[in-house]
């Protein structure tokens, strides 16, 4: 069974590291969105058009593809497009965009009326973040990764069919080139175990932090 | 402590041009509470934020504590806001922290140390009742006491000015009149200036000494709260006065009611406003004496504003043809006097 834990390994070793570089990139990116939007704190139109423009470009490109086109850049910053580090490339700067827009979204449903109280108190743009909409948003902000997180799970079994590792690797190297039912079941298994375990952390974690009734 | 100059406001909406605020001139003394009562859509919401720019004015000053903030670069402009707190009708919390880190958040926001912090914030859960509660969550909370918390926190920095938008619209009356006794308590010993907006008139009567009545963007009448509720003026500030004495006929009376005598037996409707400590009794029964008239009360109300007693009255007439010499008799006696109309009444 070793291959399979390795495999299970590799897979929560790419979907944890650029999950965690994407929500960064991506919390960053929905920060910037939201604030530079109009009559917001920082509004500026030209950030604020590009970055959209940007991030729309990224999310109208199916994986597939998006993985493929970005192999140059790969290269570019990991030396190789094969294995499980040159995965993470492509699967953070695809998941990054998407977090991006959760999390403007999640953003925007703090209280207008909160965000006019702390600016009226004299806050700096980054103390608003801080203060206001990083801990009002969190609970948003996690359902949003837990969501981000399951959709890297499925991302990262695309990669394995391009030469990087993996559960997805496993699944079609020994599922379906060698018609091996059992490693097919198995892999599928671990998947379904993995999207339930995140999901069930992220609803507790969002739960636990919303403090509302 | 606030000037506002020939300020204007207006907004472009779907191409349009709509005056929100149109030459308003305010002046709020030093240590009073100021009231500002419109009707929705009046520019009361927008008036209050021109004080502190969360709206900026297309012209105008605005001059709070001899600084004029439209002048300000951003940095002071934040110092100025942190002299000024500010409490809003829907509370506006931190759903996602709790009392304490609420109130905190002000003194945060300065390079304070958390000891200070900690003091700090000690003092305000005294001053506002609201010990015991520091690790309460806002959803935990009543209405009232989210208030409570945002008044504490409105007050971190010591501020001189305290605005409060519609406060007390969202709560209970019982409720109402305890948040308006604590802000009246906060205007008294600490001698903070509040500026307030509200579209009740009751709380006007409770706790401001002077108010602007505001209608389409427009500042329509202002003065001492006593002499606006004895001798209002125009018809929108009758209307907010007269919600508060509660001095609405029955509608059978009003639908009866004519500007002009009809027939023999309609009866002139008379308004009386009084005010001071004459008293209205003597000079009813001196009106009967002296002008040999029946006289049939209405209605009567009487209210005590700061201390001092105001009231008002509808009466009818048994004799029309009295009326005139009625009126100069009340008139004389310092009643304000209105000929509401004629009536057949029974």
């Amino acid at each position: 069974m070793s291959p399979l834990v390795n495999a299970t390994w590799e897979t929560i070793y790419m979907v944890a590291i650029s999950g965690f570089v994407a929500a960064l990139l991506g919390g960053a990116l929905g920060i910037i969105l939201f604030l530079t939007a109009p009559k917001r704190a920082l509004s500026n139109a030209a950030i604020h058009q590009s970055l959209g423009l940007i991030v729309n470009i990224a999310r109208s490109i199916p994986y597939i593809i998006f993985m493929i086109a970005l192999i140059p850049i790969t290269r570019l910053i990991v030396g190789t497009s094969i294995g499980t580090l040159a995965a993470m490339v492509p699967l953070t700067l695809a998941a990054a965009p998407f977090y991006a827009r959760i999390a403007e979204s999640a953003f925007n449903e703090v209280s207008p009326g909160l965000i006019e109280a702390v600016t009226a108190m004299g806050a700096k743009a980054s103390q608003l973040i801080w203060y206001v909409l990083l801990p009002e948003a969190m609970p948003s902000l996690i359902r949003g990764l837990t969501i981000t997180l399951i959709a890297l799970v499925g991302y990262s079994a695309m990669a394995g069919i391009v030469g990087g590792g993996g559960l997805g690797a496993l699944a079609y190297h020994y599922g379906y080139q060698r018609f091996d039912a059992q490693i097919m079941l198995s892999t599928t298994a671990i998947l379904v175990v993995m999207v339930q375990v995140l999901q069930w952390v992220g609803d507790y974690l969002a739960k636990k932090l919303s403090r509302r009734s | 402590m606030i000037k506002l100059q020939n300020i204007n406001k207006n907004y472009a909406q779907k191409g349009r041009k709509i005056t929100a605020l149109q030459d308003i001139n305010l002046y709020v003394n030093s240590g009073e509470i100021f009231g500002i009562i419109g009707g929705s859509g009046a520019g009361k919401s927008t008036l209050l934020r021109c004080v502190n720019l969360l709206e900026e004015p297309d012209s105008g000053e605005v001059i709070v504590d001899g600084k004029s903030l439209l002048d300000l670069s951003t940095v002071s402009l934040r110092d100025a806001r942190r002299k000024m707190g500010m409490i809003f009708q829907h509370f506006n919390l931190i759903a996602t922290k709790n009392v304490f880190h609420n109130i905190a958040l002000p003194l945060k926001l300065t390079k304070l140390s958390s000891k200070d912090i900690q003091e700090r914030v000690q003092e305000l859960l005294e001053l506002t009742g609201l010990q015991g509660y520091a690790k309460a969550y806002p959803h935990e909370l009543s209405g009232g006491q989210k208030q409570r918390v945002a008044i504490a926190r409105a007050l971190a920095h010591e501020p001189k000015v305290l605005l409060s938008d519609e406060a007390s619209s969202a709560l209970d009356p019982q409720t109402t009149r305890a948040i308006l006794s604590l802000l009246q308590d906060i205007n008294q010993q600490l001698g903070v200036t509040i500026l307030l907006i509200t579209h009740e008139m009751d709380v006007i009567k409770q706790i401001c000494q002077r108010v602007a009545i505001l209608d389409q963007g427009q500042i329509i009448e202002q003065g001492e709260v006593l002499d606006i509720f004895t001798q209002p003026k125009h018809a929108v500030t009758k209307s907010f006065v007269a919600t508060c004495m509660k001095e609405s006929l029955p509608s059978d009376i009003l639908d009866k009611l004519h500007t002009t005598q009809q027939n023999s037996n309609d009866h002139p409707l008379l308004h009386l406003a009084f005010r001071g400590n004459s008293a209205v009794e003597p000079v009813i029964s001196g009106l009967v004496k002296h002008c040999d008239v029946m006289v049939n009360i209405l209605q009567a109300h009487l209210e005590t504003i700061h201390g001092e007693s105001c009231g008002a009255m509808t009466l009818s007439l048994e004799n029309a043809d009295k009326c005139d010499a009625a009126v100069d008799y009340l008139r004389k006696n310092g009643l304000q006097v209105e000929v509401l109309g004629y009536v057949a009444l029974g």
